[in-house]
């Protein structure tokens, strides 16, 4: 009798022994899929937050976001085409980072670092080249601050409120971006219109708004984004020249068309090094449609 | 089946008479007993907290079906604004024309490939006035709605807003801008 209550309390205790461990595994496992959600929840939540914040019909706009523990946020560009930012937030358990599942965003460009933090500051501002291509997302947690700035550059900053970069005004934990010199972590050389953009030595090319990814964002991720744009510019041309036939066809003469063929083409499997040469055309066809809006016609 | 009846015949599990009437089905002592009872109390508390996972699972994923839901809807009201302003659909003659689209731009969108770009299931545009009573899409005679983007997908609930439809027109040897009230609808799947 004796022998047959120890099998019986070995029994129970072994069986007992491995519902208990299924139960702390499932509840292990039920955590880890939640937290994975809530990550997930957060990067699609921040994909619609940056809806609004496209400028739109406004020249710039600039928002704040704010997470309640401190937070990565990883952006993976591809620029097959259009392209994609893959956006993925992540907070620190245990000294790792996890990461919920990654957010397609393929009509946004979002220029980002992967630098954590708790307050990230986002601003948009309208690329042109040389007609509207999309609205360029900037978010970064980290403070810059801007060493003799260009006098727009300064006016834009200041007329936004953007608290993470300061003018001249810097302190120790800024990261310092000089103008027109080379004595900062990150110079920038040339004008508003169009320059380069120097970071331990390597150097982004950029033109017009494109500047603050330049200085703001990964080089990766800049890059990437100016060929998705670059792509979207040649689609668009495609579009207008259609348009301009549709325009022609109803009596609206436009000489556009040719101008914008020939533009389609040189925009084709250019990238960020292209920038400046291709901005010389983009403003000759700028004004050929600034000429034709002034008899009532024009493109865009 | 013949060999394992024969099997259990030969060791204590035999299926004569003599073991049917007593201390039933060849449990010979308490202790077979309560082993079967805690093998039963463990198997039950076992499918119970099964039945509990299950029941806890399938609430779970509702509502996670129910905030996947409402965060697409979300996404295609925010959209809408993001639609409008959309170089590829937007009307800008003068720089300041505000939830204004191109109908050239869109009648040409209507036939390009742009799928991978729409942030939402379904783009239509419908032409509010003259009033009609049947939908017939552009571009044909006497249409009143465009198509710019379908992913195909069944259940598709729309949001709208109005917009004006603008191109520009020359009558009389003179350019302006025709525009008139339309309805842009973004669709978003629905996944409840």
């Amino acid at each position: 009798m004796k022998g047959v209550f120890n099998f019986n309390l070995i029994f129970a205790m072994i069986a007992g022994a491995m519902i208990l461990f299924l139960a702390i595994y499932g509840v292990i496992r039920l955590g880890e899929i939640f937290r994975f959600q809530e990550e997930t929840e957060t990067a699609k939540e921040l994909t619609i937050l940056t809806d609004p914040l496209q400028s739109g019909f406004a020249e710039a706009k600039y928002g704040e976001i704010s997470f309640p523990e401190e937070t990565q946020i990883r952006n993976f560009c591809t620029a097959n085409e259009f392209g994609r930012n893959d956006i993925s937030t992540a907070e620190q358990t245990k000294g790792e980072w996890v990461y919920g599942t990654e957010i397609s965003i393929y009509n946004k460009y979002i220029f980002s670092s992967e630098k954590s933090g708790s307050k990230f500051y986002a601003f948009s501002k309208a690329f042109e080249f040389p007609y509207k291509v999309a609205d360029l997302i900037f978010i970064s947690s980290e403070s810059f601050c801007f060493i003799n700035p260009w006098e727009e550059i300064e006016e834009e900053i200041e007329g936004l409120g953007i608290k993470n970069i300061h003018i001249d005004n810097c302190s120790i934990e800024d990261i310092r971006v000089c103008f027109d010199s080379s004595n900062c972590e990150i110079n920038v050389f040339g004008n508003v219109d169009e320059g380069y953009v120097e970071k331990s030595g390597i150097r982004s090319y950029f033109i017009g708004n494109l500047i603050y990814g330049a200085i703001l964002a990964d080089k990766g991720i800049y890059e990437c984004n100016a060929e998705r744009l670059i792509y979207r510019a040649g689609r668009i041309a495609d579009i207008f020249g259609k348009k301009a036939d549709l325009m022609n066809s109803r009596g609206i003469d436009t000489n556009l068309k040719e101008d914008l063929i020939l533009w389609q083409s040189s925009l084709e499997d250019s990238k960020s090094e292209d920038l400046i040469v291709l901005n010389q055309i983009a403003k000759e066809l700028n004004n050929k449609n600034e000429l034709e809006k002034r008899g009532g016609g024009g493109i865009w | 089946m013949v060999m394992i009846l024969s099997f259990l015949e030969k060791k204590k599990f035999s299926r004569s008479k003599k073991n049917y009437n007593n201390k039933s089905f060849g449990f010979h002592n308490k202790g077979d007993i309560r082993i079967q009872q805690t093998a039963f109390m463990i198997l039950a508390v076992f499918f119970f907290f099964v039945l509990v996972g299950l029941f806890f699972l399938g609430y779970y994923s509702k509502n996670l079906k129910a905030r996947t839901h409402e965060l697409e809807k979300e996404q295609t009201i925010a959209s809408l604004q993001t639609l409008i302003d959309m170089a590829e659909l937007s009307y800008d003659a003068t720089g300041y024309e505000y939830l204004s689209l191109d109908e050239d731009k869109i009648l040409i969108m209507s036939v390009e490939d742009y799928s991978t770009i729409w942030p939402v299931s379904s783009i239509k545009i419908y032409k509010v006035f003259p009033a009609f009573d049947k939908l017939v899409k552009c571009p044909n005679p006497g249409c009143n709605y465009y198509v710019v983007y379908d992913s195909g997908q069944e259940e598709i609930e729309e949001y709208s807003t109005f917009i004006s439809l603008c191109r520009k027109n020359k009558e009389f040897g003179s350019i302006y801008d025709k525009c008139e009230i339309a309805k842009l609808s973004a669709g978003v799947e629905n996944v409840e």
